[in-house]
């Protein structure tokens, strides 16, 4: 039986980092959902097995609205993963859960319980659908559902908003089938004298509404404007009641439920609630306006199409859900806002003037002249105003999606032009009939190359933001899941890698960040004041360049590293015996062990011992290495390094007797060579180098790499001082040369061999190994075979 | 044509029968389907690759791409020759674990390519185990003597020399 517990996490873990505008990565989670399917359906655990039929439709919603205004279907997708974690992964049961969805399928009523009079879209969903239909493409019939039914859940607790409501569908705007909604406005003689009073001071109030609204644009925060917005709608709402025109009510009673919720904080006024809300008050000045032609002539009936999606989208408002804020288009960063509403036609260039000679008057700014003189609506003027500040503070730049095998192959045929190049410039200085023209045009030609080999690297070169972003709502969620106050901030996020990298570095960061929150940082707040330490805890991810290579760094204030603990599972292990010594090093490398976790239980989030393991076989793959600093009490800090994948890279080639090998130039510090003084010979550290105040650890080649050299004294020869994980100094023959070598990759068979990090093709064709000082470092230290089939195996 | 017989498999149940090309290594000759064949060149230089097993040679460019070249000869344990002017490198494709690699095989001579047909096919002699043979698909008897059929999968796959005494298998 497959593992369930463990397929529930790593979905819930992709849950996390999918983009909810990736409909690949959405549909994906959809098909990784039936084996938990299949599970409940073995469990003949009708309840959760309603769950993930919840959960798929609410993906397959996802994917068929492309994500637009869908961040709270996701988020609803992981409540219902928190729920599977919690009941599957630790055996808890349903009822105890605590969310909103739980409450749908365990008291059942709401899920049958479809709104009466619902439009075509619905009438499939009162008994859940066959389970075929649930994993099909087919995602019509019951993709105006799930959002629904969600709706249901949050509703229910909430105010009586449903309360005589009309349908209610999500998907409000496309909705033609709908009969318009009805309005009448009646106007007996007898209310005529209160009537035409309600009429001119509701048209006041909405204007204030217009002007606050405006300024709300700017300043969000601005608590007296929304109180002003919110005293607005309640006035009218109250006299529309009086007067008995239920429309009206009906639409300012939404309203200003909506300003309450801001009033209160319960919700931010962001952009798309202040299109909604302006709306409003455009529908209502609209009937304020048949009410003051109802005055004339006694009742006024209109069949008004807008009204009821206007209703369903401040409900919808209410709930979180606001699309995307209108804005204006504004293709230069200098359009001034007058410039702006002209050319979009909403505003006139008379007018313009006029409301230019108004400001200069009043000093006010123009788009509270030009609203308050009547010239444009305040809607369009915020629109404007969005439009300008999108052109200016975005830096958005354009952006071409590129098929990746083409940028690949464009990457190598750069390597080849490079190599050809660097052929042509080697004959022609071999000819020796470099004539000053010919010289020129080389050297032109050599530096459009560099510059094209440059800007091909760069392409797949991309900021590992997202990733950093994505552990932000990591962290988020699991310190709500876990109790625990945590701070997460970056270094570098502009910071860039290889694309290939970005991708497959997620996964491995995913892990490292929930052990650093799941034991690493304290059990609960309290824990930390009692250590004296702040109670929230802070996590930090890193990005740095450094020497050819980029480091990802996770940094965090808590326990550190328990070195008893691990010692005592790694003799439990068998890993150690109980009498060994080890070095902090060697016990913190104790953690990446298959299998070895010392969490006294599996929680949700880890101690499955899976991970760290895996974690470290990832990074190995990107040719990668991670590193574990740590310190009892106050924290740790792990460490990754990567090589910054470039295909093409400036290398300084030596030889040492028959064997050429390349070093690339971003590790070398230094090329000498030695005098005798400097060098010096340690028992225990083996030879030495002195350079720059410091004694480095000298690496004979010939003995490492067990070749042949000539060089017997290093001052016979030439030392090149690399930094990589420290500094080294190596003895070459000779430095050939410094060239621009294309890495290729040395192919599966040697891909695991120490000490290269690829092959380099060289100006006469043949292949030159690039040395890897890093993996010469651990040859060194290893002194015996660099793997192990060169001890033959005997075969009866 | 004598009666079809059951089509002999190797060990993944694909056909064996088949072309194959054929080539030396000191009086024994093998084979390595034709399906798994890019193609032969002729021996060139090969660099070196310090500390890697004894049987990689060393690696070559390959129009653009580094390939592996595999001693065959130290891979079978067998005694080491110098290179004639007959030695040459077979470029095959097969798979290391998911990568698809391109790796070179270093023998002394190319032979030719035969058809082989089922009848002519015995299967790998056993040991004890799979392991050690799991290298050989079988052995086919044709006009000249016996070639051993070799996966080339598999002896791309091994870390270790695979040794096997080829005339006392027969």
């Amino acid at each position: 039986m497959t593992d369930i517990p463990h397929i529930v996490q790593e979905l819930s873990e992709a849950v996390v980092l999918t983009d909810v505008h990736d409909g690949m990565a959405v549909a994906d989670l959809h098909t990784r959902l039936e084996p938990i399917r299949d599970w409940c359906r073995e469990q003949e655990n009708k309840q959760l097995e309603e769950l993930v039929r919840i959960c798929a439709e609410t993906l397959e919603e996802i994917v068929v609205k492309e994500g637009q205004g869908m961040e709270h279907s996701m988020s609803l997708v992981g409540d219902i993963f928190s729920v599977f974690q919690w009941v599957i992964c630790e055996g808890r049961a349903l009822k105890e859960v605590d969310l909103p969805v739980v409450k749908l399928v365990t008291e059942g009523s709401s899920l049958t319980e479809s709104p009466a009079e619902s439009g075509a879209a619905e009438d499939t969903q009162d008994v859940p659908s066959s389970d075929e239909d649930l994993f099909t493409q087919d995602a019509s019939p019951t993709d105006a559902a799930p959002a629904d039914r969600s709706e249901h859940a949050d509703v229910e607790a909430s105010s009586d908003m449903s309360d005589g409501s009309p349908e209610t569908t999500s998907d409000a705007d496309s909705d033609t089938s709908r009969p318009p909604r009805h309005l009448v406005l009646t106007v007996g003689a007898e209310d005529a004298e209160i009537v035409r009073e309600f009429v001119a001071e509701a048209r006041e109030h909405l204007e204030t509404s217009d002007q606050q609204l405006l300024s709300l644009e700017q300043d969000p925060g601005n608590s007296e404007a929304v109180d002003a917005v919110f005293r607005a709608f309640h006035t009218i709402k109250g006299t529309a009641g009086f007067l008995q025109m239920a429309d009206l009510q009906e639409l300012a009673h939404e309203a200003e439920t909506l300003l309450d919720m801001v009033r209160k904080e319960e919700l931010a006024f962001g952009d798309g609630l202040s299109d909604v809300i302006f709306e409003s008050v455009d529908k209502m000045k609209e009937m304020i306006d048949l009410v003051d032609h109802a005055l004339s002539v006694e009742s006024h009936e209109v069949d008004d199409a807008g009204f009821d999606p206007l209703l369903e989208r401040l409900r919808a408002a209410a709930r979180g859900e606001t699309p995307p804020p209108r804005a204006i288009h504004v293709d230069s960063p200098d359009k001034k806002l007058g410039e702006i509403l002209v050319e979009s036609g909403a505003l006139d260039d008379v007018d313009l003037e006029g409301a230019f000679v108004e400001k200069a008057a009043s000093g006010e700014p123009l788009g509270k002249t030009l609203v308050d003189q009547g010239f444009v609506g305040a809607k369009k003027v915020v629109e404007a105003l969005r439009g300008q500040k999108a052109s200016r503070t975005n830096t958005v730049r354009e952006s071409v999606k590129v098929d990746a095998d083409r940028l690949d192959q464009m990457i190598d045929s750069l390597g080849e032009l490079v190599i050809a190049q660097s052929m042509v410039k080697q004959m022609a200085q071999v000819d020796g009939a470099s004539s000053t023209p010919l010289e020129r045009h080389l050297g032109h030609l050599d530096k459009i190359t560099r510059e094209l080999q440059e800007l091909g690297m760069s392409l797949r070169m991309v900021p590992i933001r997202p990733i950093f972003q994505k552990m932000a709502r990591l962290v988020r969620d699991l310190s709500k899941k876990s109790g625990k106050k945590v701070e997460l901030t970056f270094i570098g996020e502009e910071t860039e890698l290889d694309k290939s990298v970005v991708d497959r570095i997620g996964d491995p960061l995913v892990h490292m960040v929930r052990n650093a929150l799941d034991h690493g940082i304290e059990a609960t707040p309290q824990d930390r004041l009692a250590a004296g330490k702040t109670e929230t805890a802070h996590v930090e991810l890193r990005a740095i360049h450094k020497g050819g290579n980029i480091f990802i760094e996770i940094q965090d204030d808590g326990r550190g590293l328990n070195r008893d603990a691990i010692f005592a599972k790694a003799v439990e292990r068998e890993l150690v015996q109980p009498g060994d010594s080890l070095s902090d090093k060697e016990i913190h490398n104790l953690i990446f062990h298959p299998g070895f976790s010392t969490a006294q239980q599996v929680t949700d989030l880890s101690g499955r011992g899976v991970g760290m393991d895996v974690v470290k076989r990832n990074i190995e793959s990107l040719r990668g290495q991670i590193d574990i600093q740590s310190e009892p009490g106050r924290g740790s800090t792990f460490s990754i390094r990567l090589p910054l994948t470039l295909a093409i890279i400036d290398g300084m080639v030596v030889r040492v007797g028959q064997h050429r090998f390349v070093i690339p130039t971003l590790s070398i510090v230094q090329s000498l060579r030695p005098e005798s003084a400097d060098l010096s010979s340690v028992l225990s550290r083996g030879e030495l180098v002195y350079f720059n105040g410091d004694h480095i650890p000298l690496m004979r080649l010939t003995s490492v790499l067990g070749v042949t050299g000539e060089a017997r004294k290093p001052e016979e020869g030439i030392v090149v001082i690399v930094e990589d994980e420290g500094r080294h100094g190596l003895l070459v023959d000779e430095i050939l040369g410094q060239q621009q070598i294309v890495i290729k990759t040395l192919g599966a068979m040697l891909k695991a061999q120490s000490g290269y990090s690829g092959g380099a093709i060289m100006p006469d064709g043949l292949v030159s190994l690039i040395l890897d000082v890093g993996g010469l470092v651990r040859l060194a230290e290893k002194g015996t075979p660099a793997s192990l089939s060169e001890i033959p195996q005997e075969v009866s | 044509m004598t009666q079809p017989q059951e089509p002999i498999l190797d060990s993944t149940g694909n056909r064996l029968a088949g072309r194959y090309l054929t080539f030396l290594l000191g009086r024994e000759e093998y084979g390595v389907p034709i399906l798994n064949v890019r193609e032969i060149i002729g021996l060139m230089d090969i660099t070196p690759v310090p500390k890697a097993p004894e049987f990689i040679r060393g690696v070559i460019n390959l129009r653009g791409k580094v390939i592996t070249v595999l001693e065959l000869r130290r891979k079978f344990g067998m005694e080491v020759v110098d290179d004639t002017s007959e030695t040459c490198i077979i470029v095959v494709d097969t798979h290391r674990g998911e990568d698809e690699v391109q790796v070179g095989m270093l023998v002394d001579k190319v032979s030719e390519v035969l058809d082989v047909v089922s009848e002519d096919i015995d299967p790998p002699p056993r040991f004890g185990g799979d392991s050690e043979t799991s290298f050989l698909l079988g052995t086919a008897k044709s006009r000249g003597g016996v070639k051993i059929l070799l996966n080339v999968e598999e002896i791309v796959k091994s870390d270790e020399v695979v040794l096997f005494d080829a005339r006392s298998n027969l």
